[in-house]
């Protein structure tokens, strides 16, 4: 992996930020997570009051376990989804052009080949992560190429002016290697990480299972990079290295399901400051999304019961630290729209008059 | 006939066949997984408008402003006068959070004076509906007589029934009142069910001991009016209820006449709903959630609606604040839904 420096957030912005929020023509805190939204922003950007922020989307495309028994589309489901993406006519598509971002999907590992397919960002490592309960999902050489293609895509999207990233995934079967990198960084026990679905395993089986094919590989949270190669994925690596590369570039990153969220956790267990760089989005009803929220000490903004990958809760996501910045810029102090300030409570304190 | 009489009886639930037309729409679209509410919620905006095939929303905020007589009891952190202040603050200045957030889910937006308790024929723009001058404190005496509310009701219908035929279809109601939440939370636990200690939040973030005062102020309200049944509507509305209250009571029943949708916001408009469902059960098929507000008792008057709310960022502002944000991504919704829609022919 590069050698990389995150820069700390500006302090200095985020407290002038945090005054000009605080004195907005409202009841002190009572726009809450917004005020938090932009006041990060603030400590991002360098700026005390930021506006008109540039936005795209980026989604990495990789599948797992191809080598599995359980492979039975043979990648042509992820085949169907880039290929609906790059044709401009998905649900993804239509609402990041409300919010004028371009999207970006980024082939890493998927099985198929993509050469062909239009609107589709060739960058593929190898045809789809192996199957880790019969050896490593991929080899150090591929984990450093996954994690340079997310690094490289963070220095691209900087040098192209973007600020603000909706981060979303593509794949089959990827759900299994967030699960495993969540259950190795989280330590949480497997059966709190595993729903009952049509499979004739019972949820203690399965958990039986997969604890003894992690075990195999001795992982533990001190070794994210061990966690990512054995039990990762290309697209999971390609993320870790994307976070890690747009801290660097000082890029806002909003993620959303379960796999975003895997990548966020090795990232963070790489360096923590990459949390003071992303945004959650959508909640899932997925357990391992769940665990993630608990095992980062965060709760999501939305609430719409999404199954569906490809960025949709990032971009949803998008419009809420849209929403942050219309109130930053748009509302008044109180002094400029002359209106009383607080003469009880905590704004008592912080509301001036200016 | 009153207007106020005439709506409720021209109320009819939404049209579920045009409800089963989009679902197969989402259906054919959906690869993998699901959209979730995003499915309903276009679901619910198609079936209100009646269009088998929903155009962006051409959407209008509402927001009504009062005074409440129970203010002299010191339950709010702001005086009095900002309301004065704020509700030129949205018209002059428009630097108010509606103000903010009316950009960012791209909405026009009307404010209406009900009943705030001072002279505002200053303010360009505001729409002069004075009932009277705030509502008298229901501790003493019943806050609006039974005409005063049916009026400030029909205030929201009128005012419904022309964006309509200038083409509005959605509507976002917000409020403005210091003291209000006093007022709701008396609403709420009596629709609720629910204690004066459940039911009262620290509104514009109070201090301890203003808290203290207004739990009292919902606890003494709810002993001198323990006699109103929980479904009397008009009943608790003009005893305990405020002038902006009356009339997003009425913007409510008007646009469940008129085929338009409203999205509630957090607390305060939450409970006009809870009035217009009992006036007419049937007009809550017109009414969308939006989020879940850091005022304690909201979820409990959500349920007692049968809603959910959509969004979570701790907001307790009013303002048709989170109502904005659920706007956005209903728009964000019907986007994907034209673009799915469409995208099968092209």
């Amino acid at each position: 992996m590069r050698e990389f420096t995150i820069q700390p957030l500006n302090e200095a912005c985020m407290e002038a930020c945090q005054l000009r929020v605080d004195n907005l023509t409202k009841p002190i805190y009572s726009l809450a997570q917004l005020e938090k939204i932009a006041v990060r922003l603030a400590g991002i950007y360098n700026v005390e009051q930021p506006n008109h922020i540039k936005n795209s989307v980026l989604i990495f495309a990789g599948d797992t376990a191809v080598d599995g028994k359980q492979n039975h589309t043979k990648g042509q489901d992820s085949l169907a989804a880039v290929t609906r993406l790059g044709s401009g006519h998905s649900a993804t598509e239509a609402a990041a052009r409300k919010l004028n971002a371009a999207v970006y999907t980024v082939d890493v590992g998927l099985e198929q080949d993509t050469q062909a397919v239009a609107g589709v960002i060739n960058k593929k490592v190898a045809s789809g992560a192996k199957f880790f309960g019969a050896g490593p999902a991929m080899t150090e050489a591929e984990m450093e190429a996954s994690l340079e293609v997310g690094f490289a895509m963070a220095e691209e999207l900087a040098s192209k002016g973007v600020q603000a990233v909706a981060l979303g995934n593509v794949g089959e079967r990827t759900l299994l290697s967030a699960l495993a990198v969540t259950a190795a960084i989280t330590q949480y026990p497997m059966t709190e990480l595993l729903t009952d679905n049509e499979c004739t395993l019972s949820i203690q089986e399965k958990a039986e299972r997969l604890t003894a094919t992690l075990a195999r590989y001795e992982l533990t949270p001190e070794k994210p990079l061990q966690i990512l190669q054995c039990v990762g994925s290309l697209d999971i690596a390609a993320m870790v290295g994307f976070y890690l590369g747009a801290a660097v570039n000082r890029l806002g990153v909003v993620f959303d399901n379960a796999v975003t969220g895997a990548a966020l956790l090795v990232a963070r267990a790489i360096n923590p400051a990459v949390m003071d760089f992303v945004f959650q989005s959508a909640a899932y009803n997925e357990p391992v999304h769940k665990a993630q929220m608990k095992f980062l000490g965060i709760s999501p903004y939305l609430y719409y019961n999404l199954e569906m990958d490809e960025a949709l809760g990032s971009v949803m996501g998008l419009s809420v630290v849209d929403a942050a910045l219309h109130m930053l810029n748009d509302m008044k102090t109180f002094g400029e729209a002359t209106v009383t300030v607080a003469e009880d409570g905590p704004g008592n304190k912080r509301q001036d008059g200016r | 006939m009153g207007l106020f009489e005439e709506t409720c009886k021209k109320i009819t639930p939404k049209d579920t066949k045009i409800g089963e037309a989009v679902q197969a729409v989402w259906d054919r679209e959906t690869p993998y997984g699901s959209y979730g509410k995003l499915v309903d919620m276009v679901k619910q905006y198609a079936m209100v408008t009646r269009q088998i095939s929903p155009e962006i929303p051409k959407r209008c905020m509402i927001i009504a402003c009062a005074d409440h007589g129970v203010a002299e009891m010191g339950v709010s952190a702001y005086p009095i006068d900002v309301t004065v202040g704020m509700t030129q603050n949205y018209l002059i200045p428009k630097g108010a959070g509606a103000n903010a957030l009316g950009n960012y889910c791209g909405t026009d937006m009307e404010v209406v004076d009900v009943g705030i308790k001072a002279d505002m024929t200053w303010v360009p723009g505001l729409r002069h509906n004075k009932i009277r001058m705030g509502t008298r404190n229901f501790l003493k005496e019943p806050a609006m007589t039974k005409e005063e509310c049916i009026q400030a009701m029909e205030v929201g219908i009128a005012l419904v029934n022309e964006k309509v035929a200038e083409g509005y279809n959605v509507f976002l109601v917000g409020e403005m009142g210091i003291a209000n939440t006093t007022a709701s939370a008396v609403m709420t636990a009596k629709f609720a069910g629910i204690t004066a200690e459940q039911a009262t939040g620290r509104g514009t973030n109070i201090s301890d001991e203003r808290l203290k005062v207004k739990q009292k102020v919902v606890h003494d309200a709810l002993v001198k009016y323990a006699d109103i049944d929980k479904n009397d509507g008009l009943g608790i509305l003009h005893s305990v209820g405020g002038l902006e209250f009356a009339c997003i009571t009425g913007i409510i029943l008007g646009a469940a006449a008129a085929h338009a949708m409203v999205v509630i916001d957090g607390f305060n408009t939450t409970a006009c709903a809870l009035v217009a469902h009992t006036m007419v059960p049937a007009s809550m098929d017109y009414v969308m959630a939006s989020h879940l507000s850091a005022e304690k008792a909201h979820v409990e008057a959500l349920k007692t609606l049968g809603l959910e709310a959509y969004v979570n960022l701790g907001l307790c502002l009013g303002e048709a604040s989170g109502g904005s944000i659920q706007m956005g991504m209903l728009d964000l919704a019907i986007r994907m839904y034209q673009e799915l829609e469409g995208g099968h022919q092209a």
